[in-house]
């Protein structure tokens, strides 16, 4: 996935043998658009489930002791809140069964799923995920505003958590490097020669022209194709049209941070560098929001499956001999049933590794009052079912649900929250997160679960 | 497409496994078999049309009701470029041999159940430009006359510019450029060339990177931004493929590549149309060799093991290698039917699959003809890769094992059973995996229907664990029981008393023929078969039986059914 503010700039450095001693310069070509302070929403969902009854703390409101699986999450506690008593509204509501484990696609929006079948592993959404929402509203404002960007780890073949409307998934990024690399220009980046704003704006009419034309022969293609497939095109227009639309136009902060080097020192696609993998993630998502690349971010670990994970670094790899391959007996989907032992540990790292994203982003600030990139976000963390041994999606357990940061101080932080009143629908939540964001719910779910939860107000 | 038809399938219930990962995930992607054995409700991708109505398993091609004439059943669904046509594409197109696409979104199962490209979003068009601005950028850089196929200096850089847009669209596109589209790249290289002043060389390559991201390119759809025309002899939806469709649909469908120069050239003429001519072609490319791609690749989506070939895992990528000598030596120098494909036990190894068969003589990464045990190594079936993916990490998991080879080698059909997911049964760890699935699982009512078809196709791999022979089972102790009685699809009984008794049965069978024939017949059109294609099926089954099971006899008697030559008219379609 390339980010087209980047990308407009790498195509025109790529075209000239330029690099990055050029950047600096072509910066100012660029105005903030934005203004004021900008909020960022990131979801974190987390394949198959928690060991729930090591999840939720003890206690309550301000005064709560840790459970076991989250006691990594304890430097970080005054910026976390937990939310006990949500349900996935969205794959209940509906006149059949999504107990299985491709229902993974309809947990991020507002709308129930349409359909849902197992052998395909298709689960087919009713409407936008909250990122893309969020997005299309920020673009209501500002046309320039980032797309989201979508990054899985392990995604395998099965559905996506990102739609851009209902039956328009959206795919992830797999490769983080490759992502890092692309948003940050790392490679090539031996510096090079001035050049003419002149020539750069011929340059830019030139691949003006050619997206144009790429464009025209997109439509001209659908025209006269039957239903289905036409509707196929439409929506690889869309696509086109969506990464033409920000072609030169960039929103970039121009603020002091900036994106540390990273090196190619992890492979994506090997369990034995995950470790490493979500170093770089934090680096990726802070350098994002940081330098407003984006202002959602949409992560997936693992496919909806889990079977893909396995942790060597904890001591649990399975099956070494076939390594990351290891016919389905990963920690998370074989063990996750029971609660065992492995699962918790790998549970409780990856809480360890959410942890230290949350450090990370509240260690850049952005105002003088300290205020940090955090401060200004909501991270959201949700399993896409409560447990993996029973499929539950809210209907009979609370779904393991917490949140880090407090979008300007509009949610509060360093709770544990327990809904009273029955479960909820997790999209109320969302509609907290919107209202932090100053972001219209209107097209998400149409308020059919109901408003905010007042409950995480500050 | 109506993605509901599963709904209420037995998947879910194999939750009740625990222990062992269970429900919904053991039969699916990506670690199940969910392979080209799906159908759609509406295969065929149109409605309401009776020669489009899905046809239900099981279905016997020996029936003489389907000795009717030979029709289409149904439309011809747009496909993108699998990422192995893309690569093999942009090799013949421009030298590119760098498998360029190999690192983009994986395909996920297409209307005919086996893998085509994902819908196109933001990620896919990204990778698109990506692509086309790298194999632009080489291409500029060897750019020259001979490339270009005209003397710049001497025609002067737009009469060169135009015919090399003509030309390189011709074959980009696997059909000619209309009007419309030459102006419109011309008018893309002049305006690089003249009002941004690009230099000859970016100017070109500016043009490339547009078709390389053209539909055109892109999809297999070779008639155009043009209407279809209605074949005269037809029911008013039948839908004559144009001398340009029918030379990619041959190509693609044998090579996994774009026509050859031969078969441009019988398109241009339009003596493609002519089915001898059409066969004669299919002839050529499977004697040339070219059609290795096809069966490689057919038999890779029937296991479930097309993964294995874009691992970055070294042991995978040994398997799949294992697998494909294999398949090359049992297809082009053995006779290519069932008795060698599930039963030969010469197996190609290098010391990484040594190490899993247990042989010790064998080392570094060369492949090496072996001899290997004849009642635990034999076929396809007992291959690493199959047996890594479809079991339990090292355990076996019949349902998964016998998922794989009822639906996708026997096209047998799955009970519906109750769609709730049952509480977990802990597998006792006195029982081996088999005696859970026989004594906890199956006897569930929810869960009765599945099991009690699909696992006795398993229980015959239960001495492999992972793809690891094993006689006593390492969590109980007990011995191995693979022994075991299948009702197969036509409803005759398969009893074994073991892996290769099991598979002997299989590749004799009446329904591993017709199956075999069915998804030959649905990966070369794309889709599920419909009720309008059952006597074509039949004529190709019938010619499959009397060339001795060949499976390129099979590939080729595809080719000569109408389905191939013809489709209906997709739903919304407007015929010229």
């Amino acid at each position: 996935m390339k980010i087209p503010a980047k990308y407009d700039r790498r195509l025109f450095l790529k075209q000239l043998g330029l690099g990055a001693a050029l950047l600096p310069m072509l910066e100012t070509e660029w105005a903030k658009a934005d203004a004021g302070a900008p909020m960022r929403f990131m979801s974190f969902v987390v394949t198959n489930g928690m060991p729930v009854n090591n999840f939720f703390p003890t206690g309550a409101g301000t005064s709560f002791t840790m459970a076991g699986t989250c006691s990594l999450l304890e430097p970080v506690r005054s910026k976390v809140t937990f939310v006990q008593g949500l349900q996935f509204r969205t794959l209940i509501d509906v006149p059949f069964s999504t107990a299985g484990h491709h229902d993974f696609g309809g947990i991020l929006t507002g709308m129930p799923v349409l359909e849902y079948s197992d052998p395909r592993s298709v689960c087919i959404a009713g409407g936008p995920s909250i990122d893309q929402h969020i997005v299309a509203e920020l673009r209501k404002k500002n046309p320039n505003e980032g797309r989201p960007l979508l990054v899985q780890y392990l995604p395998g073949r099965t559905p996506q958590t990102s739609w851009t409307g209902a039956r328009a998934p959206q795919t992830s990024e797999s490769d983080l490097y490759r992502l890092y690399d692309t948003l940050f220009m790392q490679s090539g980046s031996s510096g090079g020669t001035a050049v003419g704003q002149e020539k750069l704006g011929k340059l830019r009419a030139a691949r003006r022209s050619m997206l144009d034309v790429v464009g025209g022969d997109i439509a001209r293609f659908a025209r006269n194709l039957g239903r289905d497939d036409q509707e196929r095109v439409n929506n690889h227009l869309t696509s086109f049209r969506e990464i033409e639309k920000t072609f030169g136009a960039v929103v970039v902060d121009g603020g002091s941070y900036t994106p540390p080097r990273l090196t190619q020192t992890f492979s994506s696609t090997d369990v034995k560098d995950m470790p490493k993998y979500m170093d770089a993630l934090v680096k990726l998502v802070t350098a994002a929001f940081a330098s407003n690349v984006t202002r959602a971010l949409n992560f997936t670990f693992g496919d909806s499956l889990g079977d893909s994970l396995s942790y060597p670094h904890l001591g649990f790899p399975r099956n070494p001999g076939i390594s990351i391959y290891d016919g389905g007996s990963g920690v998370d989907h074989g063990e996750a049933h029971n609660n065992t032992k492995t699962h918790f540990e790998a549970r409780k790292w990856l809480l360890g590794e959410f942890a230290k994203l949350v450090s990370s982003l509240d260690s850049v600030k952005v105002d003088a009052n300290g205020k940090s990139i955090l401060d200004n976000s909501v991270l959201y963390l949700t399993p896409h079912m409560a447990t993996g041994g029973s499929h539950d999606v809210g209907r009979g357990i609370d779904m393991p649900t917490l949140y880090a940061g407090s979008l300007g101080g509009y949610l509060s932080t360093g709770r544990y929250v327990k809904l009273s009143g029955g479960r909820q629908a997790h999209n109320r939540l969302f509609h907290s997160f919107f209202k932090g964001m100053n972001i219209d719910a209107a097209g998400f779910d149409n308020m059919r679960y109901g408003g905010e939860l007042l409950e995480c107000k500050a | 497409m109506s993605y509901r038809t599963r709904i209420g399938s037995c998947a879910p219930l194999l939750l009740a496994v625990m222990s062992v990962p269970a429900c919904t995930g053991i039969m699916s992607s990506p670690s199940g078999p969910s392979g080209p054995g799906f159908q759609s409700s509406d295969p065929a991708g149109v409605s309401a049309d009776p020669a489009s109505e899905a046809v239900s398993s099981p279905l016997d091609l020996r029936d003489p009701a389907f000795a009717g004439e030979d029709s289409a059943g149904g439309g011809m669904p747009l496909r993108g470029l699998t990422r192995a046509e893309y690569n093999n594409t942009v090799a013949a197109l421009l030298g590119d041999t760098s498998a360029i696409a190999n690192t983009w979104s994986a395909e996920t199962p297409g209307p005919n159940g086996f893998l085509a490209p994902r819908p196109v979003s933001n990620k896919e068009v990204s990778e698109y430009m990506d692509g086309a601005q790298d194999l632009a950028d080489r291409f500029k850089a060897k750019l020259d006359d001979s490339v270009l196929g005209c003397s710049v200096s001497t025609a002067g850089e737009e009469v060169c510019a135009k015919s090399f847009i003509t030309s390189f669209g011709r074959k980009a596109f696997r059909r000619p450029l209309v009007n419309e589209e030459v102006t419109d790249y011309v008018g893309l290289w002049k305006m690089a060339r003249t009002t941004s002043e690009l230099s000859f060389q970016d100017s070109m390559g500016l043009v490339v990177e547009a078709m390389l991201q053209s539909p055109s390119f892109l999809y297999h759809w070779e008639l155009g931004p043009k209407a279809p025309s209605l074949d005269g002899d037809g029911d008013g939806k039948l839908v004559a493929l144009s001398s340009y469709e029918l030379a990619a649909r041959l190509s693609y469908f044998l090579t996994q590549a774009p026509p050859d120069a031969k078969l441009a050239g019988a398109a241009d003429s339009g003596a493609i149309l002519d089915l001898a001519q059409l066969n004669a072609h299919a002839d050529r490319l499977m004697e040339s060799g070219k059609a290795k791609a096809l069966f490689q690749d057919f038999i890779a989506q029937l296991l479930n093991v097309t993964d294995f070939s874009f691992s970055e895992d070294s042991t995978m990528r040994a398997m799949d290698q294992s697998r494909r000598a294999f398949v090359e030596q049992n297809v082009w120098s053995a006779s290519g039917s069932p008795d060698d494909l599930f039963l030969s036990s010469e197996f190609f190894v290098n010391g990484q699959v040594a190490g899993i068969y247990g042989l010790t003589g064998v080392k570094g990464d060369e492949l090496v003809k072996i001899s290997m045990d004849q009642n635990q190594r034999f076929g396809l079936l007992t291959h690493a890769d199959f047996l890594a993916k479809t079991g339990h990490g090292n355990d076996s998991l019949a349902p998964r094992r016998g998922r794989a080879v009822w639906q996708n080698l026997l096209c047998g059909a799955i009970p519906n059973g109750l769609p709730a997911v049952p509480p977990e049964i802990p597998r006792d760890p006195t029982q081996t995996m088999r005696e859970h699935f026989e004594k906890k699982v199956a006897p569930l009512v929810c869960a009765r229907a599945c099991h009690a078809t699909l696992d006795p196709a398993g229980f015959a791999f239960e001495n492999y664990g992972g793809p690891v022979w094993r006689d006593t089972d390492p969590t109980s102790g007990k011995p191995i029981n693979s022994a075991a009685t299948l009702k197969l699809p036509f409803g005759d009984l398969l009893t074994y008393k073991g892996p290769r008794d099991f598979v002997e049965g299989l590749a004799g069978s009446e329904e591993l023929k017709q199956c075999l024939t069915r998804q030959m017949f649905r990966l070369a059109i794309g889709r599920s078969e419909a009720k309008g294609d059952l006597s074509g099926i039949k004529a190709v089954y019938d010619k499959y039986t009397s060339e001795a099971l060949d499976i390129k006899a099979l590939a080729v008697a595809v080719v000569s059914a109408k389905a191939f030559t013809h489709r209906r008219l997709n739903e919304g379609e407007v015929a010229q």
